[in-house]
């Protein structure tokens, strides 16, 4: 077994599992929150891959400048769709509130996909480049998506566990009625997770997108993926999402890569239903409610 | 209640009414109509389950449309190369076998998690049907080609009868299916089992506490929808005659809940209702496949906002309302 | 043999016990009360009892049977009903139609059965429909009868939640807080029916209640929840005169 093929396959399963985590981790922060299934989520990486592709591209900035521009925007663009969208049905009961994301997404998507065809886009950062580490050969971009990763999720924990914010977001995701009582604010908190994951997703278009071709559909199977991975690893857990897409995403690249290349997604798949039949609610899930 | 009541008879003489120009409508339609009144009849058989599961059990399943292609499937294992059986009396039944144990062997994992949870897992469900239906592991499903040709049904006792069911006979099978969808629609829904789901959708806990085995109806709830959806999913795979993985992709599924939402989830006139509107709107979009995403999207948005219990519940909420003003 | 008896039940969530160790034991026809401060344990063992949570520790009998591990519609079945300190109801049923629904279920589920019986027609259903007006007429509320539940008020919706456990001619019934939430005027007669049903029909009760003067005159023994663990049983008397509940619910020191 050739080593420089296994790691060319586990930095791959590293990509990979980097743009679900990017994806996931915000879909279960807006789950574990809101509570809301949130089937525009693909939308926001979407964006984020055509933003950073204007950014880079058409406006001409270097990359380093783009991409805190990109989770700028959807910053806002993930405010704008809670206060716009999501405010004004969130009693509305979760059947509602999901299909409505779920008309949204599909109603966003389908508009781009259909004014601007299905032109296929190629963006270039100074890091889609080769370069080459020991054995592997391989574009500097994807080694970049581990540093990323990297700081960015413990960025994340340190906001979750020791800011005022990300303890109410916490809070709130365990006992919403405790931190009503309380006095928490609890739009500012809902608000900022949708934006909060609505950036996640753009930094992993800018992270991941510029090493494929970006097309209307982007990311649209790996984001499939997401809601799966969200399942696997509990509801509303941020350890478990991205234990899962890490799990997923090397998995796949490594059996893909050395056994079945036709059969990689189903890896995926296979492997969540396998962790459900063992714990229906996830590896990381909490029993909700009555037990019989 | 009195059973000569007159809501009774005016309800009855609608049906009646509605069987006759269903049966009598192809001798005046062209072949283009024709196609799409088969169409509109194939929907009300889908959202007949979907009405059960989603209107009256409150079971959120986004992947219902699986079952449709488990059923088409299923079909078409039985009427191609291998076993050559086109015999409708034997692959319904089939069919409706099919989908009733993939429903059967889901609902394991599916019965333990809560709402969000079920409703998400339906849809892990649905991408992981997909995904192995277009890669056939196992070498069976014909892979993303899917299997053709599916042969014309055909009635056949040994012995007593053998009839080849042409186009014009497919017709009249998708209208005789439609109805015994709707038959059955209404007896399970008037039935103690209708009381129980429905008690069930409105208070779990209270449904629980006062003796309904939850899970006992539950499960049985989505077996049965599970086998009514492949039922119809035969049909469909006759009247294409060939079945692909296409039939998995779970967008798919939103042209479904917007003619399900439409009619009016909970009653049984929503489920004629809404693929009619749903069918008339289609003619009028001559477009691309994207726009027809987004305006029928945008009219699923705009149906569950301000019209939850479809534009059929509207119809009943005017009626209801002319009626008391004109009590006073 | 008493009718209803608790071992050693145990809950725990994650790491925090809230039922720790109980034993109980009701006779039949006993009207008993448990009282104890907030976060005591009261309703997560009523829980615990009545099938909604499984106990991680200890055993509960019924009748002599083993019910530990039952879910709650068996329980219903075999004559233990228990109300909800939030009172649940069918929101879009009429208050008829929930008493009605909570005849149907009595028997063991049949398929067939449960598909062809139809409520217009059958026989049953007309004595399900005398017997949940009787129900009604006993807690004062026939002329609801034909009004959906959610139109109700809070107090209203209790009085139902109370008629439901009556509806299932149960030999024991578990009431958590049945005055809360009610009107004042109607508390009195809502013990009332609770004496009577509980002195001519033998109905036992245990009684969660933070009204102490309802408690104390309605209940003929008294068990002290605190933190999870039974502090006393005894009667009204007895309790009252307590340190350790005076303690519990009072603070030290006067």
């Amino acid at each position: 077994m050739d080593p420089s093929i296994f790691f060319q396959h586990l930095l791959n399963g590293v990509t990979l599992g980097s743009l679900y985590a990017f994806i996931a981790v915000g879909l279960t922060i807006i789950y574990g929150i809101t509570r809301i299934i949130n089937f525009a989520h693909g939308r926001f990486y979407m964006l984020g891959a055509y933003i950073t592709y204007i950014f880079l591209q058409i406006i001409g900035l270097h990359y380093f400048i783009a991409l805190p521009l990109t989770i700028l925007t959807l910053f806002i663009i993930g405010y704008l769709f809670d206060v716009i969208v999501l405010r004004k049905i969130r009693e509305r009961g979760y059947v509602v509130t999901t299909v409505i994301t779920l008309c949204v997404g599909l109603i966003i998507g389908n508009l781009v996909k259909a004014i601007w065809g299905r032109i296929d886009l190629m963006m270039h950062t100074f890091l889609t480049k080769s370069v080459t580490i020991g054995p592997i050969t391989t574009y500097a971009q994807r080694l970049f998506s581990i540093p990323v990763i990297l700081v960015t999720f413990w960025i994340l924990h340190y906001f979750l566990f020791n800011t005022k914010t990300g303890n109410a977001m916490r809070a709130y995701s365990q006992n919403q009625e405790l931190c009503i009582a309380v006095g928490v604010d609890t739009n500012r908190i809902l608000t900022f997770s949708i934006a909060l994951s609505a950036s996640l997703a753009g930094l992993g278009a800018a992270v991941i997108a510029p090493l494929f071709r970006i097309f209307p559909d982007v990311g649209g199977l790996p984001i499939n993926k997401a809601y799966v991975i969200i399942c696997m690893g509990g509801f509303g857990n941020v350890k478990g999402a991205l234990l899962c897409a890490f799990i997923i995403g090397i998995t796949e690249s490594v059996l893909a890569g050395y056994f079945f290349p036709s059969y990689r997604d189903l890896f995926g798949f296979a492997l969540a239903i396998i962790v459900f039949l063992i714990r229906p609610q996830g590896i990381f899930g909490t029993k909700v409610g009555f037990e019989w | 209640m009195n059973i000569l009541s007159r809501k009774r008879i005016i309800s009855v003489s609608g049906w009646i009414l509605y069987a006759i120009i269903i049966f009598i409508a192809p001798i005046f339609l062209g072949d283009y109509l024709r196609h799409t009144m088969i169409m509109f009849l194939f929907y009300i058989s889908f959202v007949v389950s979907y009405s059960i599961l989603v209107g009256h059990a409150g079971m959120f399943s986004l992947g219902q449309q699986m079952f449709i292609g488990f059923g088409a499937y299923a079909t078409a294992f039985l009427t191609t190369q291998y076993t050559n059986i086109t015999n409708i009396l034997i692959t319904i039944p089939m069919a409706a076998i099919f989908g009733g144990f993939l429903a059967y062997l889901m609902s394991f994992i599916l019965l333990k998690l809560p709402p969000r949870p079920f409703s998400m897992v339906t849809l892990a469900f649905n991408f992981f049907i997909r995904q192995f239906w277009n890669l056939d592991p196992l070498k069976f499903t014909g892979g993303a080609l899917g299997i053709k040709p599916i042969y014309p049904p055909t009635i056949e006792i040994p012995g007593l009868l053998y009839i080849e069911i042409g186009r014009l006979g497919m017709y009249y099978q998708a209208a005789i299916m439609s109805i015994l969808m709707l038959i059955f629609y209404h007896l399970l829904t008037t039935s103690r089992f209708g009381v129980a789901i429905r008690a069930i959708k409105e208070n779990e806990i209270l449904a629980e506490n006062m003796g309904i085995n939850i899970i006992w109806y539950k499960r049985r709830t989505w077996i049965i929808c599970g086998a009514l959806a492949a039922i119809a999913g035969n049909f469909y795979g006759y009247y294409l005659g060939v079945i692909t993985p296409y039939v998995f992709l779970w967008y798919r599924n939103t042209y479904l809940l917007t003619m399900a939402y439409l009619g009016g989830i909970t009653m049984i006139e929503g489920c004629i209702l809404g693929p009619f509107i749903y069918v008339v709107l289609a003619e009028f979009m001559r477009v691309t496949e994207e726009f027809r995403i987004v305006i029928f999207s945008a009219i699923l948005l705009i149906t569950i906002l301000f019209f939850p219990e479809g534009i059929g519940g509207k119809v009943k909420d005017i009626y209801k309302k002319i009626r008391s003003k004109g009590d006073l | 043999m008493p009718l209803l008896e608790t071992k050693e039940v145990t809950k725990k969530f994650f790491e925090f016990v809230a039922v720790d160790h109980v034993d109980l034991k009701v006779d039949k026809g006993e009207l008993v009360g448990l009282i104890g401060p907030n976060g005591a344990g009261k309703t997560t063992l009523f829980n615990c009892i009545s099938g909604f949570y499984k106990p991680d520790g200890g055993k509960i009998t019924f009748k002599n049977d083993d019910i530990t591990a039952l879910p709650p519609h068996m329980l219903a079945k075999r004559g233990l009903a228990r109300t909800f300190q939030l009172a649940q109801y069918y929101p879009t049923f009429t208050v008829l139609e929930t008493l009605m629904t909570g005849l149907r279920f009595r028997g063991k589920e049949r398929l067939l059965a449960a598909f062809f019986k139809r409520p217009i027609v059958m026989e049953e259903e007309i004595e399900f429909r005398e017997r949940a007006l009787e129900i009604l007429k006993l807690v004062e509320m026939e002329k609801w009868q034909d009004y959906r539940t959610l139109d109700l008020s809070g107090g209203q919706r209790k009085i139902v939640d109370f008629s439901m456990s009556l509806i299932l001619e149960p030999d024991l019934i578990l009431l958590d807080e049945p005055t809360a939430g009610v009107d004042p005027i109607l508390i009195d007669k809502l013990l009332d029916k609770i004496r009577i049903l509980n002195k001519e029909q033998g109905v036992a009760f245990i009684v969660v209640e933070h009204n102490m003067k309802v408690i104390m005159n309605l209940c003929e023994r008294i068990i002290v929840l605190n933190s999870g663990q039974k502090i006393a049983e005894g009667t009204p008397k007895e309790i009252q005169n307590n340190n350790e509940v005076i303690e519990v619910y009072f603070g030290k020191g006067r």
